[in-house]
């Protein structure tokens, strides 16, 4: 699979899988990632989910 | 002016053709007035209706940009007006129906609920796509709303009545026009538009009028014919459904426009939760992305509020589709579907299954999702909630023998589950080969255009046949 590749577009994962790995996300890099102005395509490839977590976690280490 | 009617196929050709001959600048202009006057032959008493709405997104989109006030706040505004609307039009007579049978549960008289103010038609489509827009606009994902785009949007004609419901991020750009024509918008919407009728005029309502027959108040059906109506619905509403959506996606291929799929093979879902990913995927990508993960992500999918929300949203998807208990209690069954799929991954997630029981599993939740869904659809269909307990009674609990139709029914019936069978595999196997390059290998040009010519004939034909069983697209009434 490469980082551009669609996941959740091509039916790979659904938003489901979104939500707990942005639960398993914020566990190991303790973070907190504010989801209220998300969607899923924002994490729809490995691209843009790094993207998107950069831009919406707040650290709280 | 339904898809379906003569008078579409003399209204159709006459816009595309003079579409393509105005100058690019004019042309967002003119389908601005083709989708009003479209929508006139439908409503004329409310034309003006996607229009205000329009003005009231626009100026509030304005706002939230602005920053005048936070965002957060004109946005609730925005979809409170849009909800309220809505409400007024559509939910109106329900909701003061519940409340005339509470007063008179408490002891007070019953109020008259009789209302001859009709729902604008494609209210709930247009309704949801403004709702979207404002939302799109407060997390900045569409850029500074202008007029006549937003206008050009709500009023764009193929989908103005009922979907495919599309993102203004994705059909805004492509209001610009700045493509040349193609020939492949022509015969690609052509191709489309003709096997949308045929879908929905030999298909679906062929099997209406024994649907509607087998789904008369007071009518006592066996069990071989309530599993048989039922089926019969599930496929009615299918083809009915997809064939006005593969004529919306052909009517706006013809002007360059692509539209996203609404349908993908939904009978061949593997499960509950897949039969919606495939099945009027452009509401549920809505349901997705504006309720269920706004919802959930507060919870990050932990279980009891995910399988809470899971009934309480798809109940109010069924309220979407009509103001009657029937249509929530076929979300809420959708719902109570999905959390016991869910149930079951949760439980077997990280579990070791053997070969043998997975292979089990998969067959039994196709089965499940099969039957599931098409018990559920006695809701959608019944008149009212005592019809449908009738009919599952028949269904799941007493067995009676015999059948009430004609055997053509019982035929019919059968060979359209035959061809949802094998659908994806006639498809897929058609999909291989790019359809230009397919016709190439096999014919020479002037073979490939009598071929594509008799397609055409055949279809427009057996339209004509079928046109006298005028029956409505289901989805238009919502």
């Amino acid at each position: 699979m490469r980082d551009e590749d669609a996941l959740i577009s091509a039916g790979l994962i659904d938003s489901l899988a979104i939500l707990r790995m942005i639960a398993q996300l914020e566990q190991q890099l303790g973070t907190s990632i504010a989801t209220d102005s998300l969607q899923p395509d924002d994490f729809d490839t490995i691209e843009l989910i790094v993207e998107t977590v950069g831009r919406a976690s707040k650290s709280s280490r | 002016m339904a898809f379906n009617s003569y008078t579409y196929l003399v209204f159709l050709p006459v816009a595309v053709y003079v579409f393509w001959q105005l100058p690019k600048s004019w042309r967002p202009a003119y389908l601005l007035i083709v989708g009003a006057a479209y929508y006139t032959t439908w409503t004329s008493s409310f034309v003006i209706l996607p229009l205000s709405l329009a003005v009231l997104v626009y100026v509030l989109s304005q706002l939230i940009l602005a920053g005048s006030k936070p965002a957060r706040a004109w946005l609730r505004i925005g979809i409170a007006l849009v909800l309220l609307n809505l409400g007024f039009f559509k939910y109106r007579v329900f909701l003061l129906d519940f409340l005339s049978l509470a007063a008179s549960s408490l002891g007070s008289s019953p109020f008259d609920v009789t209302s001859s103010l009709a729902a604008p038609v494609g209210i709930s489509f247009y309704s949801f796509a403004c709702i979207a827009y404002l939302i799109d606009t407060a997390q900045g994902r569409v850029g500074k709303p202008s007029f006549p785009s937003l206008s050009a949007f709500l009023y764009f004609w193929p989908n103005l009545i009922a979907g495919p419901i599309v993102r203004a991020r994705e059909l805004i750009p492509q209001l610009r026009f700045d493509k040349k024509f193609e020939f492949h918008f022509l015969v690609g919407g052509v191709d489309r538009f003709i096997w949308g009728l045929v879908q929905k005029n030999v298909f679906a309502n062929s099997l209406a009028v024994w649907v509607d027959e087998g789904f008369q108040p007071g009518r006592t059906v066996s069990t071989l014919d309530a599993w048989f109506l039922a089926v019969a619905f599930g496929l009615q509403i299918y083809f009915d459904f997809s064939g006005y959506t593969y004529m919306a996606i052909g009517s706006a291929q013809l002007v360059g426009i692509k539209l996203p799929e609404n349908f993908r093979f939904p009978y061949h879902a593997s499960n509950p939760s897949d039969f919606w990913s495939r099945w009027h995927m452009t509401l549920t990508r809505w349901i997705r992305d504006y309720l269920f993960f706004p919802v959930n992500a507060r919870f990050r999918g932990a279980p009891v509020p995910l399988y809470l929300s899971l009934i309480g949203i798809m109940s109010l998807v069924g309220l979407w589709h009509g103001a009657g208990w029937p249509f929530i209690i076929w979300g809420a069954l959708h719902g109570l579907f999905m959390v016991c799929f869910r149930v079951f991954e949760t439980y077997h997630q990280g579990r070791e299954i053997c070969p043998a029981a997975q292979k089990f599993w998969t067959i039994f939740w196709r089965a499940f999702t099969l039957v599931a869904v098409t018990g559920a659809w006695v809701a959608f269909r019944a008149h009212d909630v005592p019809q449908a307990c009738t009919i599952w009674k028949s269904m799941f609990l007493t067995f009676s023998s015999g059948g009430g139709f004609a055997p053509r029914f019982y035929m019919a019936t059968l060979l359209l589950v035959l061809l949802c069978a094998g659908e994806p595999y006639l498809v897929g196997r058609l999909q291989k080969v790019d359809a230009a390059q397919r016709e190439r290998q096999f014919l020479p040009l002037p073979a490939r255009i009598t071929t594509r010519f008799l397609l055409y004939c055949g279809g427009l034909l057996l339209f004509m046949i079928f046109s006298q069983r005028g029956v409505q697209f289901i989805y238009s009434q919502f």
